[in-house]
């Protein structure tokens, strides 16, 4: 049978199902060991470069340094030191921080967003201004959020919302403002009372927008967070590390950072998650 | 009364006539060439309520414009256009709109796309569920409810399109080349169901088209539309009985006719593209 084929064609039965399970999962278990080789070669040369006396350890110290001061200050029993047990409070404070004004800022950035994006008066009156402050680092407001919400949390809210804010202001807009004028028309023609169209088809498609801008503004929001609480407020991971500056607790300034990223890290994926879920009909498109 | 409108009004006088257009115009100004643009130039013609009209005639011709007047999406710039008696006041359910480009909402599925316009109008979670069910069968997508667009070939979007507006019971049916992005088999299939759907439940339909074979094979009467500006050429009536064959001598004649009538049509639509004044006498 074999012969009669042109050499070119492989005469190969298909494998068993078991079996390509079997490599499917190797396979991904492949592709998973080979994206840890950066990460462990980064936490190799830092374990030699600390261990072998290359750098300061007062400046950098050593990953296991690192790992004993975080789990100390996660795990252990709280004795009025600042960094045993403390973590979890000083975590809570930055995720509170960071929900409270990301949700502000989501409000704000998709209601004034669609404005902008749909009423052509609303997008003359409001877009310059946008335009005009986006540009400012946010940390430039740190004055004015201290002189006029003091050393408190609204400090911190005010300037984790204004950097989160912009990403998705300009996202909404621009989806906003491209919603194919067909589907407008279709919703008309079916039967929606044009008081209804933002919500019926305006706004579900501006949605990938809106996620990609809700997913840079919770980005923002983690640097605001460490931002305001270095400068502007006295608890949370951020004022852990300026604090731990003070001391020269490098150790402490690494396990925030670390655990600042992950956290990050975390919450874009809820992030994420999320728009995968409202964004299931987009998959594809 | 002359004679070309006589011609283009003359529908049998015992149907009632949904559709009244007098002496339509539409002209807009084109902000590229920064002149008047002449879309419709006058144009008479009534619309039964049972009647099924195919408009054919070359790009540019108002076509379109035609029909997003009946639609409401654009407003005459002269003449009349009554719907049962009163002029358009926007869109709205009663006439139901089949764009080209499906124009199906990505983020709702099958079901939420059909049962669309009952929510949107206010009728009861029970009596929707029911009615999107019996159209979503009578156009063959049972099974096809928690699909995405996304998901579905050019022809099964177009059956969406079509259930989200018949569910509607709109007075009548804007078909915009509905069926001109699909392959040729599903292009004859989509036409046959549309003519059994149409013939089940007879509704006014202006039905526009590129294709002469199917201006011919759906329409009781041609709508043929001169090169820009639009006016009415002339309207050939098809009196052959549904099913139509498409290789019958009848069917061949109207096709010859109807050719002949829309090559000048083109060959003068042709011509304008060509001149650079636009050729907007």
């Amino acid at each position: 049978m074999s012969e009669a084929l042109p050499p070119s064609i492989p005469v190969r039965r298909a494998p068993p199902a078991v079996a390509l399970a079997g490599r499917d999962l190797r396979a991904r278990l492949y592709r998973g060991a080979v994206r840890l080789i950066g990460p462990a070669a980064v936490l190799a040369l830092w374990f030699v470069a600390t261990t072998f006396g290359w750098v300061d350890n007062r400046f950098v110290p050593s990953p296991v340094t690192v790992a004993d001061s975080l789990y100390q200050w996660m795990f252990a029993t709280p004795d009025g030191q600042p960094y045993v047990g403390t973590w979890f409070i000083h975590a809570a404070n930055s995720a509170y921080r960071v929900v409270v004004g990301f949700a502000i800022a989501s409000v704000l950035g998709v209601v004034i967003g669609t404005l902008i994006g749909w009423f052509r008066i609303c997008e003359a009156l409001l877009d310059p201004i946008v335009q005009i402050l986006r540009p400012i680092p946010i940390t430039s407001w740190v004055p004015f959020a201290v002189i006029f919400f003091g050393i408190h949390n609204p400090s911190a809210f005010f300037l984790i919302a204004l950097g989160a804010f912009f990403p998705i202001v300009v996202n909404t807009a621009m989806g906003v403002s491209r919603v194919p004028n067909m589907l407008v028309r279709a919703a008309l023609m079916l039967g929606t009372r044009p008081h209804m169209l933002l919500l019926r088809v305006v706004i579900p498609s501006a949605l990938p927008y809106i996620f990609t801008g809700l997913r840079v503004g919770i980005g923002m929001a983690w640097v605001l967070v460490i931002v305001a609480e270095m400068l502007a407020v006295k608890s949370g991971l951020g004022f852990s590390m300026w604090d731990a500056y003070y001391y020269l607790r490098m150790d402490i300034i690494i396990a925030a950072m670390l655990s600042v990223g992950v956290l990050g890290f975390v919450s874009d994926l809820l992030v994420l998650w999320c728009s995968r879920w409202t964004l299931r009909w987009s998959q594809g498109l | 009364m002359s004679p070309a409108m006589q011609n283009a009004t003359g529908s049998d006088a015992t149907r009632r006539a949904r559709i009244v257009c007098r002496s339509l115009r539409k002209s807009y100004f084109d902000i590229r060439r920064k002149e008047e643009v002449v879309a419709i130039a006058g144009l008479d013609l009534d619309i039964a309520d049972d009647e099924f009209i195919t408009v054919l005639g070359p790009s540019g011709c108002g076509k379109t414009s035609f029909l997003n007047i009946i639609a409401g999406f654009e407003r005459e710039t002269g003449g009349s256009l009554h719907l049962d008696g009163s002029p358009i006041p926007g869109p709205g359910p009663d006439r139901g709109v089949v764009f080209q480009e499906y124009a199906l909402f990505p983020w709702l599925t099958v079901e939420k796309n059909v049962s669309f316009g009952l929510r949107e109008r206010g009728v009861p979670a029970a009596g929707r569920a029911q009615r999107t069910r019996r159209q979503l069968q009578a156009v063959g997508l049972t099974g096809f409810e928690t699909r995405y667009p996304h998901e579905l070939s050019g022809g099964m979007r177009q059956r969406v399109a079509l259930a989200r507006v018949l569910v509607n019971e709109p007075k009548i049916l804007l078909m915009d080349e509905p069926f001109a992005a699909l392959d040729a088999q599903t292009r004859t299939l989509m036409q046959q169901e549309l003519l059994n759907v149409w013939s089940l439940d007879r509704r006014s339909v202006v039905f526009i088209t590129h294709n002469i074979e199917e201006a011919i094979l759906l329409g009781d009467r041609i709508v043929v539309m001169t090169a820009r500006p639009g006016r009415i050429k002339e309207i050939v009536p098809v009196r052959i009985e549904r099913p139509r064959d498409v290789t019958s001598e009848e069917f061949n004649a109207i096709r010859r006719r109807v050719s002949g009538l829309l090559e000048e049509e083109v060959k003068r639509a042709f011509a304008q593209s060509l001149d650079p004044q636009g050729g907007n006498a």
